[in-house]
C-alpha cells in the first residue's frame, strides 16, 4: 500500500492551488499518475475516507479532503465517514509508543 | 544574563481570530480570555519570544519529519493554512537567538532541525495574533506533537531544561515563552463529534493537565503525559509537549492566569 502517497496527494490539495484545481476538475486523471494502487484510487475517488484513514492516511491531512470539497465530500459528510471507522492497523506497530499517524 | 520574564499558554484554534472580533457573547468572551493572557506577556515586557508549537505538516511534510525544530530564518511568514480573517504576513523573526538557541541545544545534546527558509502555520500565528501584538521578534520552535512516535513527555521537559539555559546564555535579554495547543483534541479522526470537525474525547485529562500546571507540578504532568494517555485524549493531543515544555523552562515563574473550563480540551494561561 502506499499510505505516503495518500498523505502526499491530501498535503498537496492544501498546499498547491493549480492540483487542488485539477483535483476537482480531472480527479480521475490525476489519481490515474499517481502512485496509488487502484484500490486506494478507486477509495479515494469514492470518497471514502474511513478506508483510506484505516489503511493509516493520518487525519490531521486526510481531514483536508472534506473542508476543501474534493472528491465529492463535504466537512459534514467526511465527519458521517470518519466516525464509522476503527484505528488503523500498523504492521509495526508494538504499542502505544509506535502508534502511527496523529498518534491516536 | 537573559531573564525568562513570562510565559504563556493559547490554544491555536484557527477560528479564533475572527470569532474574537465579533460582536457577540462568543466572540466578547474569546477576545478576554485571550487578552488576560496578552496582559501579562505584554506586561512583562519582553523583547524576543520562544514559540514552542506542533506544526500540523504544514510546514514540514513526512519526506523529512522533525520530532524537534528551531526556526532561525530572516524572514518568516504565515499564516501557510487556512486563519480566517488573517491575511499571511511576515512575521518578525529573531534570527540569531533561533541561531544560539540551537548552537546551544546541540552542545547539550539535543539536535533540533535548524530551518533558516519555512513558513508557519496557524499554530504560531494564532498565539502572536493575540498575545504578540507588540510585534516582539519571535522564534518558532516545533516539537513533534503530530506524528507517531511522539518524543516523551520527559524527553520535552528534558528539553525545557536546555533550552532554559540556552536563553539564560544570551546577553540582556527580556524572553517571554508561548505554548500553543491544546490537551484534549480530536481533529479528523473518529472520535469528533457529531456536526463539527473536532472532538474533545478526554475532558477529564485536559482538566488534569491544567490542574497540574497551575500548581506547577511539572514532573508528575510529565509522567502522566505517557503515549496511551495521549493516544487516548485525541489525534492531536500531543500539542501538550509544547505546554510540558514551556512548563520546564518557566519553573520558577508563578501562574498568573489558569482558565480552563469544564468540558474544554484546552486552557488560557500565563505566567510572570
Amino acid at each position: 500500500m502506499s499510505v505516503y502517497e495518500i498523505n502526499h496527494i491530501c498535503y498537496l490539495a492544501s498546499h498547491d492551488r493549480e492540483f487542488c484545481r485539477e483535483l476537482r476538475t480531472d480527479p480521475v486523471g490525476l489519481l490515474a499518475r499517481s502512485r496509488l494502487t487502484p484500490e486506494e484510487r478507486a477509495q479515494m475517488l469514492a470518497g471514502d475516507v474511513r478506508a483510506l484513514y484505516e489503511r493509516g492516511a493520518h487525519p490531521v491531512l486526510l481531514v483536508r479532503l472534506g473542508t476543501h470539497r474534493l472528491f465529492g465530500l463535504t466537512p459534514e459528510l467526511y465527519g458521517e465517514r470518519i466516525r464509522l471507522a476503527t484505528r488503523p492497523i500498523d504492521e509495526c506497530d508494538d504499542g502505544p509508543e509506535s502508534a502511527g499517524p496523529g498518534a491516536g | 544574563m537573559a531573564h525568562i520574564v513570562a510565559a504563556a499558554g493559547v490554544p491555536h484554534t484557527p477560528v479564533f481570530p475572527s470569532l474574537a472580533r465579533q460582536d457577540t457573547a462568543a466572540g466578547q468572551d474569546i477576545a478576554a480570555r485571550y487578552e488576560a493572557v496578552r496582559r501579562v506577556v505584554a506586561g512583562a515586557d519582553p523583547d524576543v519570544v520562544v514559540v514552542l508549537s506542533c506544526d500540523h505538516i504544514n510546514t514540514f511534510f513526512l519526506d523529512a519529519w522533525p520530532t524537534f525544530a528551531i526556526v532561525a530564518a530572516d524572514v518568516v511568514n504565515g499564516p501557510n493554512d487556512e486563519v480566517p480573517g488573517v491575511a499571511t504576513a511576515e512575521l518578525p523573526v529573531d534570527a540569531r537567538v533561533g541561531r544560539h538557541l540551537h548552537r546551544q541545544l546541540v552542545r547539550q545534546e539535543f539536535d533540533p532541525v535548524l530551518s533558516q527558509g519555512c513558513t508557519v502555520d496557524h499554530s504560531v500565528v494564532v498565539p502572536l495574533h493575540f498575545v504578540n501584538q507588540e510585534r516582539v521578534p519571535v522564534v518558532p520552535v516545533y516539537i513533534n506533537g503530530m506524528v507517531g512516535p511522539l518524543p516523551t513527555a520527559q524527553r520535552c521537559r528534558r528539553l525545557g531544561v536546555a533550552i532554559r539555559r540556552a536563553l539564560e546564555g544570551l546577553p540582556a535579554r527580556r524572553v517571554a515563552v508561548v505554548a500553543s495547543g491544546s490537551f484534549s483534541l480530536e481533529v479528523g479522526g473518529p472520535r469528533m463529534d457529531p456536526g463539527r470537525l473536532y472532538g474533545v474525547p478526554d475532558p477529564d485529562w485536559a482538566a488534569r493537565a491544567a490542574a497540574h500546571l497551575r500548581a506547577g507540578r511539572v514532573e508528575r504532568l510529565a509522567s502522566e503525559a505517557g503515549p496511551e494517555r495521549i493516544a487516548h485524549a485525541g489525534t492531536v493531543a500531543g500539542e501538550i509537549l509544547p505546554w510540558i515544555t514551556m512548563a520546564e523552562i518557566c519553573r520558577e515563574l508563578s501562574c498568573a492566569v489558569m482558565d480552563h473550563r469544564a468540558g474544554e480540551g484546552h486552557a488560557f494561561a500565563a505566567w510572570s
